[in-house]
C-alpha cells in the first residue's frame, strides 16, 4: 500500500530526547505529572508551562505539533473551566445571575483545573511525540519489570501492547477496503436515520472481525513455528542500556521539579 | 464490432497519493484508458505499477489530481450531466482482491441478496436476481442455505462475485481475480468470465499477473509500468512486441518465449505466435515447405 499511516503522533526529528531511553522518559512523565498536582501557587503553573516549551525546543519540535494534540481536547478544557467557575463555592461574589454565581474562588479553581488538565496533556503529548510506539511498549515493559515479583506477566503484557499498536494501521486499511467493497454492493453508510446507520455498519464489522480473528490465528501459528515461548530467557535484538546521558536527563527533570516540590512542602507545613 | 460503445474514457489522468505530505507518491501519470461495451480488458504490470489505483478510478472511488474521466453509460448522470456517485458504484461492479473477505451474511443466499435488498426490491425480484447471479457463477442451489464460511476459498470467491453481479452492473471490474486460487479453480473462473460476457453482454476489466489468462481472455490489454501505460492493444499487438515487453520486464507468454528461441535456431514464423496452437501451426508450416 502506498498509503502510509503515521501511528499516534510520533514525530521523528532525531533529537537527544528522541534518542533517550524510553524507560527514563516514562519515569520523567510520572515525575512531571506528580509535580503538576503539587502546585500550590499559581505562578508555578507558568513555570511548568515554560518547562514544557523548553523540552519541546530541545526535542526540535514545532509548537504546532503540540497544539494539534491539544485541539481535540479544547471542549474538555472549556467545560472543566466553566463548571468550576459556575459551581464553585465562595464568598467574594463578582457576578450573579439566577443560580449561577461567579466568585473569585471559583475563578481561581477553574484556572487551576484548566492548567492542570492542559499540563498533563502537554507532558503526555511530549512523550508520544518523541517516542515511537515500539519504544513506548519497550519502556513500559522495563518500568513494569519489578512487578514480576508478584507474578505479573510483564513480558506478555508488553507484547500484547506492541501487537495491538502494530495492527492499528492494518485494521484501518482493512476497514477502508471492506467499506468500498460493500459500497460496490449498494451499501449506504450515510443514512440519516440513526438506527439504519448503525445497522449499515454490520457489513463492515463482521468481515473485519472474521479477518482479524483469522489474522490473530495466523500470527499465533507463525510465532509458535518460530519457537516463541514467552518472555522466559528471551533476549532483545536491539539491546539498550541506560547510559550516562539518560541518568543525566533524569537528574535534570528531578532538578527542574525541585522548586515545585519545595513550594509544596513549605505550604504543606503552614 | 461496430456496435461497440465506449463506456468509460480516461484522458491524461494523474493521481497522487498523500498529496502535500512527506509520503507523497505519484501513482498515475498521463494515463489514457478506454473501456468498450462487451469487451474484456486486462491490465498487466508489476506490483506498484498503478493498476489497482487505475481500477479504483473507474467507479469514482478516487478522483484524479488532474485529467478527466468520462462515463458514457446509461443512468449514471443526472440531467445536468453530473455523475451520481451512488449509481456509479453499482453500475460498475467492483470486485476487490480477495473478495471473499467481504462476505458476512449467515447464508450464501442472504449474502448474494445483500445488494438487491439495498435497492428495496420485492422479495420475488430479489429471489430471481439472486438465483440468476448464482447460476451465472455456477453456484449450485443446495449451497444457498449453507453458511458461506463453510465453503472453500474458490467457491466463496464465486459467491462474492455473484454478490456484485446481483447489482446488475454494466461493467465488472476484477482486481486479481485469480490470486490465491489453485489452477483448476483459475481455469474455471476464466471460463466463467467468458460465459459472463456471452450471457450478460457485460464488459469486464481484469487486473492480472497471469499473462496467459490475460492473453486468452482479453480483447484489449493495457500494460503498465511506474504509473504509465507503456503498451496497449490487442493481445497479439502487445505480446508480439517482444522487445518492448523485454524492456518493461513484464515477461513473455510461454509460446512467444519458445518461438523466440526457435527463431534463433532458424525457424521463421509469419506472425508471432501467442498460444500453443499458433506455435504448432507455425512450426508445421515451416517444416512443411
Amino acid at each position: 500500500m502506498v498509503n502510509n499511516i503515521i501511528l499516534g503522533q510520533y514525530m521523528p526529528t532525531g533529537s537527544a530526547i528522541h534518542r533517550a531511553s524510553p524507560k527514563i522518559k516514562i519515569i520523567s512523565l510520572f515525575l512531571l505529572t506528580f509535580s503538576v498536582f503539587m502546585v500550590k501557587e499559581q505562578y508555578l503553573y507558568f513555570y511548568l508551562l515554560a518547562l514544557s516549551i523548553f523540552i519541546l525546543k530541545i526535542a526540535k519540535l514545532k509548537i504546532n505539533f503540540l497544539l494539534k494534540g491539544l485541539k481535540p481536547l479544547i471542549f474538555l478544557f472549556v467545560l472543566t473551566f466553566l463548571l468550576n467557575v459556575l459551581f464553585a463555592e465562595g464568598d467574594k461574589i463578582l457576578y450573579e445571575w439566577g443560580i449561577f454565581k461567579i466568585t473569585q474562588e471559583g475563578l481561581i479553581q477553574g484556572f487551576n483545573f484548566f492548567m492542570r488538565v492542559s499540563l498533563l496533556v502537554i507532558f503526555a503529548t511530549l512523550l508520544t511525540l518523541t517516542t515511537s510506539p515500539v519504544e513506548l511498549s519497550d519502556g513500559i515493559e522495563e518500568c513494569l519489570r519489578p512487578l514480576k515479583i508478584v507474578k505479573f506477566p510483564v513480558h506478555e503484557f508488553a507484547l500484547m501492547m506492541t501487537i495491538a499498536l502494530r495492527f492499528i494501521p492494518t485494521l484501518v486499511i482493512e476497514v477502508d477496503k471492506i467499506k468500498r467493497a460493500q459500497q460496490a454492493r449498494g451499501a449506504n453508510f450515510n443514512d440519516s436515520n440513526l438506527i439504519n446507520r448503525a445497522k449499515s455498519f454490520i457489513p463492515i464489522l463482521i468481515p473485519l472481525f472474521i479477518t482479524s480473528f483469522k489474522r490473530a490465528d495466523e500470527l499465533a501459528i507463525a510465532m509458535e513455528s518460530r519457537c516463541y515461548m514467552g518472555g522466559e530467557g528471551r533476549t532483545k535484538f536491539r539491546h539498550r542500556k541506560d547510559g550516562f546521558f539518560d541518568y543525566f536527563m533524569l537528574a535534570l527533570v528531578l532538578a527542574s521539579i525541585y522548586p515545585v516540590v519545595c513550594n509544596y512542602l513549605i505550604n504543606f507545613h503552614k | 464490432m461496430n456496435s461497440k460503445k465506449k463506456l468509460i474514457s480516461i484522458n491524461n489522468v494523474n493521481f497522487i497519493y498523500n498529496e502535500g505530505l512527506p509520503t507523497e507518491c505519484q501513482a498515475l501519470s498521463g494515463v489514457n484508458f478506454e473501456l468498450y461495451s462487451s469487451e474484456i480488458t486486462s491490465l498487466i504490470g508489476h506490483t506498484g505499477s498503478g493498476k489497482s489505483t487505475l481500477v479504483q478510478l473507474l467507479n469514482g472511488q478516487r478522483s484524479p489530481a488532474s485529467g478527466e474521466i468520462k462515463w458514457h453509460m446509461d443512468g449514471v448522470c443526472d440531467q445536468k450531466g453530473a455523475v451520481i456517485k451512488q449509481k456509479l458504484c453499482t453500475a460498475i461492479g467492483m470486485v476487490f482482491q480477495y473478495p471473499e473477505d467481504q462476505v458476512f451474511e449467515e447464508t450464501v443466499y442472504d449474502d448474494i441478496a445483500f445488494g438487491p435488498r439495498q435497492l428495496a426490491k420485492s422479495d420475488g425480484e430479489i429471489e430471481a436476481t439472486v438465483l440468476k447471479s448464482a447460476d451465472l457463477m455456477g453456484i449450485s442451489r443446495d449451497l444457498m442455505k449453507r453458511s458461506p464460511f463453510e465453503l472453500s476459498g474458490g467457491t466463496l470467491r464465486k459467491v462474492a462475485i455473484a454478490g456484485v453481479l446481483a447489482m446488475k452492473p454494466q461493467a465488472l471490474v476484477l482486481d486479481e481475480p485469480m490470486a490465491g486460487l489453485d489452477p483448476v479453480s483459475c481455469d474455471a473462473l476464466a471460463k466463467l468470465l467468458l460465459e459472463l460476457r456471452e450471457n450478460l453482454d457485460i464488459s469486464i476489466v481484469m487486473v492480472s499477473h497471469n499473462l496467459e489468462y490475460a492473453a486468452a481472455l482479453s480483447d484489449r490489454i493495457y500494460c503498465m509500468k511506474d504509473g504509465r501505460i507503456e503498451l496497449s492493444g490487442t493481445p497479439r499487438e502487445v505480446f508480439s512486441n517482444i522487445e518492448k515487453l523485454d524492456e518493461l520486464k513484464i515477461g513473455f507468454l510461454p509460446a512467444a518465449s519458445l518461438a523466440r528461441s526457435l527463431k534463433c535456431s532458424g525457424i521463421k514464423f509469419e506472425l508471432n505466435p501467442i498460444n500453443a496452437a499458433e506455435l504448432v501451426r507455425g512450426i508445421i508450416k515451416h517444416y512443411g515447405k
